[in-house]
């Protein structure tokens, strides 16, 4: 059930199927052109988001199964008395919120290395080194220390790159165990900016949940707050969406559509799946064709098409930057997100993105929804921007 | 021998009779032609700019060579409906074709011809951005006889394509996504000049439009103004060519003030 890591350049991201891909297509020229599709099972304005508590969970990563991953991998290394390298680097997939390693690096006691919050308008590379002498200090001594977000260790700022450097040359003199974790945009811009790559070789990256994951890891949450068995069914043809046949596949392609969408990454899979359960408000009868598809369950609930959100129009190359800049940093203040924009005049987009669901604010911070994810990658994609490893 | 005779006058005869000439067959060839070339120039620019932008330019330089391979078609097809095409003939429209280009049409057939080269030799396409004598611009159409380029500062300027002859072509993209594009500084030369090279060189890394698939260079040299500076970068995207260079100068003057050097005020103001 878990795999392995993989090396990042193996890093596949489960494909879409071809049926899926060519009717997407042909449902996006029907609907411009006569403005509608194929009619469903239920109308999806007869469902609203199903509000059940137990299902939260799936918004938040798999950490259980991400850890054991981690532990499997860095048994071997952790035992060896002198190993062949002593740091570890790990590509962590965007959006990574809860943050897997950090709790993986708490849970088993190892040595956790935070920076100091960035500050913005820094006038000169000087200004962190009182700060920085003492985080780097933490970096000696035995055991396994763990740095969880090397996105949180540089800005992209003409002054903000200087951090990041001086830990990536101190690492790679120290002669101790790190596992340094990195988010896959900061890791392409760090490959870039500082050669990343070359101080820290061969960088390994979780292995992308495709349908079969999923399949296991949703069909641990299939009862509802009651306790009931909950069966989770497709507004557009009524399928089952967890069903399997006599050979144990998948009937229905969903999950596979959702694993391609979801570029593989574990947490965006489970927000836009939590983001796609709905329950029915309307307490007349089912229409026959749900009702004959519902017969033998004893709770449905319904899993809806979840569309991206749309990027603010007139303002699209500024909301790509803001987008792009959020990626890079994982989360950042208005104010620090401030000094990584070009100096353009451009009004803030911020407000916008966070009404279309694309950005979430956490106190001072705003970040990328998971659920937002592919639709921000496809849009940065197709304007040209440099896109993150994964 | 009557048959012969006739078969001769048939072959004698350069255009054919006009009740033998199909009208409506040549008016829906020319028609559907015309209608297939409006189309494209309008569909493959509009796809362009709301596709991918890796698609673009593949799309932009596609509109000239589907022009050129339906008016090929679309000739082949229509001449002989009208001519009788013989060796005799072709010799005879051939000869007055020439005399009529050689005195009347000379720079007009000139550049329709240097247009096919210029579809075949590709030395600018449709979304590159080129130099022809002075002006600079983004080429918006390769047309037959000129191509139309649009400069920065939103000028519109046809240059027939006669030009590759005799002149050069500087094309800063040449078919691809992006572009070199050099911001320069003059800084007094009283400076630590790797602190300014070093503080030029993570300005350009960390404008939100770089291309990290290409590579980032700071050169200087001593001219008599000062030290000048290059950084020399490619944005991602060849649109944002100027957003790039302003967000580098923006930038830059910040970084080369905060290294403690000075930029030059004008010429002459330093001394030698």
């Amino acid at each position: 059930m878990v795999k392995p890591l993989v090396s990042l350049h193996r890093y596949t991201a489960p494909s879409m199927p071809t049926e899926h891909t060519v009717r997407r297509a042909w449902k996006r020229v029907r609907r411009r052109l006569l403005g509608s599709g194929g009619a469903p099972v239920l109308q999806q304005e007869a469902l609203e988001r199903a509000s059940l508590a137990c299902m939260d969970a799936l918004a938040l990563p798999p950490a259980g199964l991400l850890h054991r991953a981690i532990d499997d991998e860095l048994r071997e290394w952790l035992r060896q008395p002198s190993p062949d390298r002593w740091q570890r680097v790990l590509v962590m997939p965007p959006c990574d919120q809860p943050g897997v390693v950090e709790a993986w690096a708490r849970a088993a006691g190892h040595t956790v290395l935070i920076p100091p919050a960035l500050r913005a308008g820094t006038p000169g590379p000087d200004v962190h080194t009182l700060n920085e002498a003492e985080d780097l200090a933490a970096l000696d001594g035995s055991g396994l220390v763990v740095i969880p977000r090397l996105e949180h260790w540089f800005l992209r700022h003409r002054d903000g790159l200087h951090r990041v450097r001086r830990l990536l040359a101190q690492l790679a003199a120290q002669e101790r165990r790190c596992l340094i974790a990195c988010n896959s945009w900061a890791w392409r811009y760090l490959v870039k900016a500082v050669g990343a790559d070359v101080l820290l070789p061969r960088p390994q990256t979780l292995a992308p949940f495709d349908a079969e994951l999923l399949k296991d890891w949703f069909g641990q949450h299939t009862t509802d707050d009651d306790g009931q068995n909950v069966t989770f069914r497709l507004v557009s043809t009524g399928e089952d969406v967890l069903a399997t046949d006599k050979r144990g596949a998948l009937a229905s392609s969903h999950l596979q559509q959702l694993a391609a969408r979801s570029i593989g990454i574990p947490w965006v899979a489970g927000a836009l799946w939590r983001a796609s359960l709905r329950v029915r408000t309307a307490s007349d009868g089912l229409p026959e064709r749900a009702l004959s598809a519902t017969a033998d369950d004893v709770r449905t609930v319904w899993v809806a098409d979840v569309e991206d959100p749309r990027i603010p129009r007139h303002h699209e190359d500024q909301a790509l930057l803001v987008l792009q800049a959020l990626l890079l940093h994982e989360a950042l203040s208005a104010t620090d997100l401030a000094s990584v924009l070009p100096a353009n005049g451009e009004a803030d987009v911020l407000p916008a993105l966070l009404a279309a669901g694309f950005v979430a604010q956490d106190g001072q911070l705003y970040r990328i929804c998971p659920a937002a994810y592919p639709g921000v990658r496809g849009a940065l994609q197709a304007a040209g921007f440099p896109l993150g490893e994964m | 021998m009557a048959a012969s005779l006739d078969t001769q006058q048939k072959a004698a005869k350069l255009i054919y009779d006009l009740q033998d000439i199909p009208f409506n067959e040549i008016g829906l060839i020319l028609g559907g032609t015309w209608l297939a070339i409006v189309l494209t120039s309008r569909l493959f620019p509009y796809l362009a700019e709301r596709g991918p932008s890796q698609l673009r330019l593949y799309l932009l330089g596609a509109v000239p060579i589907i022009r050129m391979v339906l008016m090929v078609v679309a000739i082949l097809w229509v001449i002989p409906m009208v001519f009788n095409l013989t060796f005799q003939n072709f010799l005879v429209i051939s000869g007055a074709m020439g005399v009529a280009i050689g005195f009347a049409f000379k720079d007009y057939v000139s550049s329709l011809i240097a247009g096919i080269v210029a579809i075949v030799e590709r030395p600018y396409r449709p979304g590159d951005w080129v130099r022809i004598e002075g002006d600079y611009g983004e080429v918006r159409a390769v047309g037959m006889r000129a191509i139309e380029i649009c400069t920065p500062d939103d000028d519109i300027v046809h240059i027939p394509h006669d030009r590759i002859w005799k002149n050069n072509i500087a094309n800063s993209n040449d078919g691809s996504r992006t572009l070199m594009c050099v911001t320069s500084f003059y800084v007094h030369p009283a400076h630590d000049a790797a602190r300014v090279r070093a503080a030029l060189r993570d300005v350009a890394l960390t404008s939100a439009y770089l291309e990290y698939k290409r590579p980032v260079l700071v050169m200087l040299a001593q001219t008599p103004l000062g030290t000048r500076y290059q950084v020399k970068a490619y944005p991602f995207d060849l649109r944002d060519q100027f957003s790039f260079i302003s967000d580098i100068t923006v930038r830059g003057k910040q970084a080369i003030a905060d290294a403690g050097a000075t930029e030059v005020l004008a010429p002459g103001s330093v001394t030698a």
